[in-house]
C-alpha cells in the first residue's frame, strides 16, 4: 500500500517515463507538447495518428475511439480498469518502489 | 451566415464594454458529412474587435457555448484539405483563411492567435507535408504576424516556406494580410467586399486565383531570421528517466520518495522548491568566490531569486532569511541533509548548473582572448569589445564604464582632440601630471606605480572639477560631486576601492581636516594608512577564518587626490607627487567644453581607443613603458633630484608619453608639437619635483627642530647664555636677548667662538614640541629617535660613548648626549652645529 499524492507521483513518474512502458507503438517524439501517440491502445486501432498524448502532461485523447483523460493517472485507470486510488498504488508499485538487485 | 445561438452582442465580463455581432467561422471536419468542432465569432464596436470561441457543446446538436475547445485544438479550414494540391497557406485568423477559401484554395489557421500554436493539432498539415504538399506561411504583415509565423514554422520544421513579403497588391499598412489583399484586388474590379462575408456578384474568383499564384512565388522563402523575436531555447521533449526519482517537486513543495514494504511513501520535506539555476564564480583578481544563484517557488509562485555564497548554502538557514516565515523547512532529524541534497540533485537534473565567471575588478587580465582591460559591463581586447565576459563593479560600475572603441579613424581622431582640450583647461603645472596621470593608470600594476598624484589647492579652485576631468577618461558620468572615493570614507572602504579599480584613475577627493581634533585625526590616520599602501605597494595583512593569510589586497590603480592642504608628515609627503592649484588657474570656458566632451563620453572613448591599441601586444608594449622608465628614472637624478622623486618623474613621463603617442597615432597631434609638448612637460615635472623636495625637506622631523628652535629664539620665547661664562651672549638679540634680558625659557649656551649650540635635551624639545603642536604639526618622533636624525644630517654632533658595566662584562654605550663643564659645572647636554639652527641667517 502506498501513499502517494497524485501530483507527487505525476512529478516522479513524468509521461516522459510512462509512456514509453505502454506504448509499443510510440515513435520516438521530435518535439515537446502534443505528440503522435502511435496505435490507441483504447480500440482496434490500426492506424497512426489518432491517438495523440501531451509528452509534458501525460494529456491523451484519441479521435477515433473518443478515449482521453488528463494525466497518466487516467490513462492508466482506462487501461487496467482501475478506480483512482488503485491506479496510484498501482503504478508507485510498479514503477516508483526501487528493487533490491 | 450566423447561427442563432450565437448572441448578437458581446459583453466583455472585464471591461464591461459592448461589442456587435460581425462575422462567425465554423470549424468544419475535414470529411464532409461529420459534425464541426465549434465556431468563432467575431464581434467588434468602434475601436476594437473581440474574436469568441465556441467550442463547448452544450448538449444540442451542433450547438456550442463559449469556451476554447480542449487540447489538442482542431484547426479552421480543414474541409478545404482536398484542395492541397495548389498548396496549403497558413493564414493569421480566420478572416484570411475565409477570404483564400473563396478562391477555392486551401487555407488554414490554429486558434487563439500566436501564443496558442503549440495547443493546435498540426497533424493533418504534418500528414499533407508527408503527401507531398507544399506548406506556405502567410503572416499579417507586422510584428505579431511575424511572431505567429515563427510558432508556427518552429512547429511545422523546415518542411513549410513562408511569404517574407506581401504579395503584389496588397494595401501597405499594417497587418495587412490575405483578406486585405482580396480586398484591394476586387477593388482593382471595381467591386466593394467588406473582408468577412461572401464576396460580391461579379467577382472573377478564378482570375484572382491565377493572379495570387502567380504572385506567390516571388514573396516565399525561408523564414527570416530577424523575424524570430529573442533567442528561444529549442523546445526538446524531456528525457526518459533512467531510474525512479529519489527527490520530486511540485507546487506543494519538495518531497522525498521513502520505500517501505509493500510500497512508497511521499515524505514532504518543505513547503516550497529551489532551484540552483547558475554558479558564478566571483573573480577578484586574487581570489574566486562561487556565488549560487538561486531561484525558488512558493505554491507556485516564484520567489525571489536568492545569491548565496557556497559556503552559506549547506547550513539551510538561507531559506527563511531571504524568503520569510511562510517557507517551511519541515522537522526531522535528516530533513535539512535531504533537502540539501534534493535541491543539488534536482538542480542537475536534466543538465547541469551552468556555471560562468564574473570579475569584480577593472583593469588588465589574460583571457583566452588574449589581454583585456575589464571595465562595467564591458571589456576591451585588441579586436575591440570582448564578447562575453561578465565584469561586476557594484555602485563603482556607475562610474568606471568604458565605451566601446571608436569604429572609424575620424571617430579616434575626434576622441583624441577632446582629450588634448582636456589637457588645456589649466597651466602646464597642473594639466601635464594630471593628462600624465590619466594615460599612466592603465599600466599602473604592470608598471608597479607607487605614488599619488596630491592636487592642493584652497577652496574654490576647482581641484574636484579637474579632477573629474581626468577621471571622464574612464567614464562618461564623472563630475566634480560624482567620484567614487571621499577622504571622509572609513580606510576599509577607501582601501576596497583601491584594489578593485585596478589600472584606472582614482580619485580621492576633498582632503580638508576639519571638525573636531577627533575628526582631523581620523582624517589623518585614513591618509596615512592608505597613502602609505599605496607607495608600499601594500596592504593591512588579513587572515582567513583558519588562520591562514590572505592574499594582499594592495592598491591597484593610480590615485589622484584632492586636498585643501599637505599632509604633515614627511614620510606621507614624499609617497605623493605634490602638483599646487592657484586660484584662477583654471580657464573656465575650456573647462567647460571639457566636461561636455567629458559626458558626451569622447574623453572615455579616447581611453577606449588607446586601451584597444595596448592590448595589441600589450607585453611588448609595457616592456617599452620599463624601459623608458629606467630611462627617465636616470635622466631625473641625473637633475638633482632624490629619494623617490626621479621615479614619480619618470613614471609621468611615461604617462605622458603614452598621451603624446597615442593622439600622434590617431593624427590629432603632429610630430613637432608632439616633442615641443614632450620638452615642455619634463622641464615642468622637474620643477614641480623640485618645489616638493623642499615641501618634503619642510616637513623632515629633524629640519623642523632646528627651524622652530631658530623662530623660538628669534621671538625670544627661548634664550641661549653664553657658553664662556654664562652671561649674555655675543649678537644676544639672536638668543632670545631683549635690552639685556633673557626673554621665555632656558633652553642651552652658546658658543660662537666654537660654532656650536649646547642644548639642555628636555627642556629645549618640551619647547619645540609645544610650539609644534600648537600649530598642529607635531614631529611624531621620539626624541632618541629625533637627535639620531639631527646626527644623520650632520646637525648635531654624536654624544659620548660610555662603558657600563653588568653583571657578567662590561660594554660600550653610545650616546646622544655629553656631559660638558659649563660655568665650571657639569651639564649633559646635545650639541648642535650653529650653522644649522640659524643657516637662513648665515646666508644673509
Amino acid at each position: 500500500m502506498s501513499r502517494l499524492s497524485p501530483d507527487v507521483l505525476k512529478a516522479a513518474l513524468p509521461a516522459a517515463a510512462y509512456y514509453p512502458t505502454v506504448l509499443p507503438t510510440l515513435p520516438a517524439p521530435k518535439r515537446a507538447g502534443w505528440i503522435n501517440g502511435g496505435l490507441c491502445p483504447f480500440h482496434a486501432d490500426q492506424h497512426t495518428g489518432n491517438f495523440r498524448i501531451h509528452w509534458e502532461t501525460g494529456a491523451f485523447t484519441c479521435f477515433a475511439c473518443g478515449a482521453k483523460g488528463g494525466d497518466i493517472i487516467a490513462f492508466h485507470q482506462t487501461l487496467h480498469g482501475l478506480e483512482f486510488k488503485d491506479a496510484i498504488d498501482d503504478l508507485a508499485v510498479r514503477y516508483l518502489a526501487r528493487r533490491t538487485p | 451566415m450566423k447561427p442563432d445561438w450565437i448572441p448578437k452582442t458581446w459583453r466583455d465580463p472585464d471591461t464591461g464594454r459592448r461589442y456587435q455581432y460581425s462575422h462567425a467561422w465554423e470549424y468544419q471536419a475535414q470529411k464532409k458529412g461529420h459534425p464541426s468542432f465549434g465556431w468563432v465569432a467575431r464581434y467588434q464596436n468602434k475601436t476594437r474587435k473581440q474574436i469568441i470561441p465556441y467550442f463547448r457543446p452544450n448538449g444540442k446538436p451542433n450547438r456550442f457555448d463559449p469556451g476554447a475547445a480542449e487540447e489538442p485544438r482542431p484547426l479552421y479550414g480543414l474541409h478545404t484539405l482536398e484542395w492541397a494540391a495548389d498548396g496549403i497557406l497558413i493564414t493569421e485568423g480566420e478572416k484570411d483563411a475565409s477570404a483564400l477559401h473563396y478562391l477555392g484554395l486551401c487555407a488554414l489557421t490554429s486558434p487563439g492567435g500566436g501564443n496558442a500554436v503549440a495547443k493546435a493539432d498540426w497533424w493533418p498539415v504534418e500528414n499533407a507535408i508527408n503527401q507531398g504538399h507544399p506548406v506556405m506561411i502567410w503572416p499579417d504583415d507586422d510584428t505579431p504576424g511575424h511572431t505567429y509565423a515563427v510558432a508556427v514554422a518552429e512547429r511545422l520544421g523546415d518542411a513549410c516556406s513562408c511569404l517574407i513579403d506581401p504579395p503584389a497588391g496588397t494595401p501597405r499598412k499594417t497587418g495587412a494580410g490575405a483578406a486585405d489583399w482580396l480586398q484591394a484586388a476586387l477593388k482593382q474590379q471595381g467591386l466593394e467586399w467588406d473582408g468577412l462575408g461572401p464576396l460580391p456578384t461579379g467577382a472573377d474568383t478564378e482570375d484572382l486565383r491565377q493572379q495570387l499564384l502567380q504572385a506567390l512565388p516571388a514573396v516565399t522563402g525561408p523564414l527570416p531570421d530577424a523575424w524570430r523575436p529573442v533567442e528561444k531555447p529549442q523546445t526538446k521533449p524531456a528525457a526518459i528517466p533512467q531510474k525512479p526519482a529519489e527527490y520530486v517537486v511540485t507546487d506543494r513543495g519538495t518531497f522525498q520518495m521513502v520505500n517501505r514494504s509493500g510500497g512508497v511513501e511521499e515524505r514532504q520535506l518543505a513547503n516550497f522548491t529551489a532551484r540552483i539555476t547558475a554558479e558564478v564564480s566571483r573573480n577578484d583578481g586574487l581570489e574566486s568566490s562561487l556565488v549560487y544563484v538561486i531561484d525558488g517557488s512558493y505554491k507556485g509562485r516564484a520567489l525571489p531569486t536568492v545569491y548565496l555564497n557556497a559556503e552559506q548554502f549547506p547550513g539551510m538557514a538561507w531559506p527563511s532569511r531571504h524568503w520569510g516565515s511562510r517557507v517551511i523547512v519541515y522537522p526531522g532529524q535528516t530533513t535539512k541533509d535531504h533537502l540539501r541534497c534534493a535541491i543539488l540533485k534536482l538542480s542537475h537534473q536534466p543538465d547541469e548548473v551552468p556555471r560562468h565567471t564574473v570579475y569584480t575588478h577593472t583593469g588588465w587580465r589574460q583571457l583566452d582572448s588574449g589581454w583585456t582591460y575589464l571595465t562595467a559591463d564591458n571589456a576591451i581586447n585588441a579586436g575591440g569589445q570582448a564578447a562575453g565576459v561578465d565584469v561586476e563593479l557594484g555602485e563603482l560600475g556607475n562610474l568606471y564604464a568604458l565605451p566601446a572603441p571608436s569604429q572609424t579613424a575620424e571617430e579616434r581622431r575626434q576622441a583624441a582632440l577632446a582629450s588634448i582640450q582636456a589637457a588645456s583647461i589649466a597651466p602646464a603645472g597642473v594639466s601635464v601630471p594630471l593628462i600624465a596621470a590619466v594615460y599612466l593608470a592603465p599600466l599602473a600594476q604592470a608598471l608597479k606605480t607607487d605614488f599619488a598624484l596630491w592636487l592642493v589647492g584652497p577652496s574654490g579652485t576647482y581641484k574636484s572639477a579637474l579632477a573629474a576631468i581626468a577621471a571622464g577618461h574612464f567614464g562618461s558620468q564623472f563630475d566634480y560631486n560624482r567620484l567614487p572615493i571621499n577622504w571622509n570614507d572609513s580606510t576599509t572602504a577607501v582601501e576596497n576601492k583601491l584594489f578593485t579599480l585596478a589600472d584606472t584613475l582614482v580619485v580621492i577627493d576633498d582632503y580638508a581636516p576639519k571638525g573636531s581634533r577627533k575628526e582631523q585625526d581620523r582624517l589623518n590616520a585614513t591618509v596615512d594608512t592608505v597613502v602609505r599602501h599605496i607607495g608600499n605597494l601594500s596592504s593591512r595583512g588579513r587572515s582567513r577564518p583558519d588562520l591562514s593569510l590572505r592574499p594582499e589586497r594592495h592598491p591597484r590603480g593610480l590615485a589622484l587626490c584632492t586636498a585643501e592642504q599637505w599632509p604633515s608628515v614627511e614620510s606621507i609627503i614624499t609617497r605623493l607627487f605634490g602638483v599646487p592649484l592657484r586660484p584662477e588657474q583654471v580657464n573656465l570656458e575650456r573647462l567647460s567644453a571639457a566636461q561636455q566632451a567629458s559626458r558626451a563620453g569622447l574623453l572615455a572613448r579616447c581611453m577606449a581607443d588607446y586601451l584597444n591599441v595596448m592590448a595589441d601586444a600589450y607585453e611588448r608594449r609595457i616592456a617599452h613603458h620599463k624601459d623608458r622608465w629606467f630611462d627617465y628614472r636616470q635622466r631625473a637624478m641625473a637633475a638633482g633630484l632624490q629619494r623617490r622623486l626621479p621615479g614619480q618623474v619618470a613614471f609621468l613621463m611615461v604617462g605622458y608619453d603614452a598621451a603624446l603617442h597615442h593622439w600622434c597615432s590617431v593624427d590629432a597631434l603632429d610630430a613637432d608639437t608632439a616633442a615641443e609638448l614632450q620638452g615642455k612637460a619634463w622641464d615642468e615635472l622637474i620643477r614641480l619635483a623640485q618645489d616638493h623636495h623642499k615641501r618634503a625637506l619642510g616637513a623632515q622631523p629633524a629640519e623642523a627642530f632646528c627651524s622652530t628652535l631658530a623662530d623660538l629664539l628669534a621671538a625670544g620665547e627661548a634664550h641661549l647664555l653664553s657658553k664662556t661664562d654664562g652671561r649674555e651672549p655675543l649678537h644676544a638679540d639672536r638668543y632670545g636677548w631683549r635690552n639685556h634680558l633673557p626673554q621665555g625659557a632656558h633652553i642651552g649656551w652658546v658658543s660662537e667662538a666654537e660654532g656650536l649650540v649646547y642644548l639642555l635635551p628636555t627642556i629645549a624639545l618640551k619647547n619645540v614640541n609645544e610650539t609644534l603642536r600648537r600649530l598642529d604639526t607635531p614631529l611624531y618622533l621620539a626624541p632618541d629617535a629625533l637627535w639620531e636624525q639631527l646626527q644623520n644630517r650632520g646637525h648635531m654632533l654624536p654624544g659620548e660613548t660610555e662603558k657600563r658595566a653588568s653583571d657578567s662584562n662590561t660594554r660600550e654605550v653610545n650616546r646622544t648626549t655629553r656631559v660638558m663643564r659649563i660655568n665650571g659645572h657639569p651639564k649633559r647636554v646635545v650639541t648642535l652645529w650653529l650653522k644649522s639652527i640659524f643657516s637662513f641667517e648665515q646666508e644673509n
